[in-house]
């Protein structure tokens, strides 16, 4: 159940949710839910929406983009918009426009090399700036670092916070561990996953694919004798909607 | 002088250590080229470590050294080849783990090598597989001491130690926290920070003496409950804040150990304690908590009281842990 000042709204009065988009997919999840969701303005309900649609969206296009998987030993960027850290993070140049930089890795993926966390860090950075747009986007996030769930942005802390909710949407962070890894292999003990619609995730490295699909990946890691298969974690990794909203109003 | 075939093993460690890699590098190849057998027994000695052999990799292919190995120096140039494999399609093909040459091998690699961390990217690389496979593989509990020291060392280096944290917690083993612990009172504000944060302790500041109090509250607190300790399978490729390691509440209030891997008792639930805990299920989730503390601190002093207690009807034992009617026992 959505609310909006406590009063509670139906889907159908939300105006400019485009038929068949995730956007529609989320008000609707939302507005079924026996939970009580509650939204201060129709505004902060549309931000969360917009946003959500626009990671789903950020997740596709990072997978087209050509970025390869790598560890952090191995990771590689474009150094003419990031400094790569001894821990194999990336750091934004000192002048660089962070807007510009997001953007680099999208149009230039193969410059590019990260594990599965980082990549996530990525998706929301680029989902966010074409909500907010590059002024508002450079203004909020002069500083970035890219490391998985390490030195993140204060205002994206909550997506590196593993949580249970009650309902799962798309463009929440998931994870599917695998607790019988090989340890030689230590990069498939787990995927951080983009949910794109409740059935198929986006992971850095294993694609876009159905939970399945993920597992026996993950599986086909494992130490030999394993008893436990992979499984996707009931948590999620969601950013504070409500903050990033206020984030942006404020001048 | 160095290239004297009767050099000896120590005087090679010497050599790479005050001169670096590259004369240590130069006076094996010499000897090697000149005699092999001697060239061998260099590497074969009980006195070699393992940077120095990583450091003449190149030099032993170039010169044909091999089957005057022994079987440990053997094994561990066949682990840094695995490691080392830009694809590692068959994740433990090539390495026969059941091997003892292959296992004495990977505790020769990290118990030799950890003091040279940082000799080169793959070197370190090498060091986080050996300390991964060695807990989890191997169960290999001796070296956790090591491993923390490992893990904070290069913490303060500021590099990679995201696989070194998750091999020192593939030992599932609750009571290594004790060797994290006495970073919670180090003078080093970033290696505070690290331990805050893999024993999942709000981080307090405050002074030496508060600090010193933070440490032997936890180190109680662990004495106390590492028999109902388990491990969550969160980590810090999940998350930023992991609770890699949590307390069962129901485990606290029965008093019944249970495996730190799966979570489960390590002996079957008896009826009586059935009974119990679906006396605990009643109770509100803050109210569990308290039920469940009280409970381990009762068992502790007074287990005949405690008997009495656990038995008695849930709304009783929380007023009792509550201290509400005064007669709080504990």
């Amino acid at each position: 159940m959505i609310f909006i000042k406590d009063t509670k709204i139906e889907p159908e009065s939300v105006p400019d949710i485009p038929q068949g988009s995730v956007e529609q997919a989320s008000l609707a999840q939302l507005a079924a839910s026996n939970i009580k969701f509650d939204y201060a303005s129709q505004e902060q309900l549309l931000f969360e929406l917009n946003v959500r649609g626009q990671t789903v969206t950020a997740a596709k296009d990072l997978d087209r983009s050509g970025m390869a998987f790598a560890i952090f030993r191995k990771s590689r960027c474009n150094p003419d918009f990031w400094n790569r850290t001894n821990e194999g993070g990336f750091r934004l140049k000192k002048g660089a426009s962070p807007g510009e930089a997001i953007t680099d890795i999208y149009e230039h993926g193969r410059k590019y090399a990260t594990e599965c966390a980082t990549a996530m860090v990525i998706v929301y950075y680029r989902a966010l700036l074409v909500v907010w747009g590059p002024e508002t986007f450079n203004r909020i996030f002069p500083k970035i670092e890219l490391m998985n769930w390490h030195h993140l942005d204060r205002l994206l802390r909550e997506i590196g916070l593993m949580r249970k909710f009650p309902l799962y949407l798309p463009g929440d962070r998931l994870y599917f561990a695998n607790p019988d890894v090989d340890p030689m292999t230590p990069q498939w003990q787990g995927e951080n996953v983009i949910d794109l619609n409740g059935k198929l995730y986006y992971g850095h490295g294993v694609g876009i694919n159905d939970a399945d699909t993920i597992i026996r990946a993950l599986n086909k890691n494992r130490i030999e004798n394993a008893d436990e298969s992979a499984y996707l974690m009931d948590a999620a990794g969601r950013p504070d909607y409500n903050k990033l909203f206020r984030a942006s109003q404020s001048r | 002088m160095y290239s004297n075939p009767r050099m000896s093993t120590e005087t090679l460690e010497y050599i790479r250590r005050v001169r670096g890699t590259n004369a240590c590098r130069q006076h094996f190849l010499e000897i090697a080229l000149k005699n092999q057998e001697s060239a061998e027994r260099l590497l074969n000695s009980g006195r070699l470590h393992f940077a120095t052999l990583f450091t003449l990799k190149p030099q032993i292919t170039k010169a044909g050294l091999g089957p005057g190995l022994n079987g440990k120096v053997q094994a561990a140039l066949q682990i840094c080849d695995k490691v080392l494999e830009e694809k590692k399609c068959s994740p433990d093909g090539g390495i026969s783990y059941n091997d003892n040459n292959i296992r004495s091998a990977f505790l020769w690699i990290f118990q030799t090598g950890a003091q040279d961390d940082g000799l080169s990217n793959e070197y370190d690389e090498i060091l986080d597989l050996t300390a991964c496979v060695l807990t989890r593989r191997y169960r290999e509990k001796n070296i956790l001491p090591q491993l923390a020291e490992l893990i904070f060392r290069r913490n303060r280096k500021r590099g990679y130690l995201h696989d070194l944290i998750w091999a020192f917690f593939q030992s599932h083993d609750p009571g290594s926290m004790r060797y994290i612990a006495p970073y919670l009172r180090t003078s080093n504000a970033r290696d505070r920070q690290l331990a805050h944060l893999l024993l999942h302790l709000p981080e307090t500041g405050g002074n030496a003496r508060q600090q010193e109090n933070e440490y032997r509250k936890f180190m109680n607190w662990l004495r106390e409950n590492s028999a109902y300790l388990y491990f969550t399978g969160e980590s810090l490729q999940s998350s930023n804040q992991p609770e890699i390691c949590s307390l069962d509440q129901e485990a606290q209030y029965l008093g019944k150990q249970i495996s730190p891997r799966t979570d489960r008792p390590v002996n079957p639930v008896t009826n009586e304690e059935e009974e119990a805990l679906s006396c605990f299920a009643q109770a509100e989730e803050n109210e569990k908590a308290i039920l469940s503390e009280y409970s381990g601190k009762l068992r502790a002093q007074n287990p005949a009281l405690w008997n009495r207690w656990i038995h008695s009807p849930v709304s009783e034992q929380i007023r009792i842990a509550k201290g509400g009617t005064g007669r709080r026992l504990v």
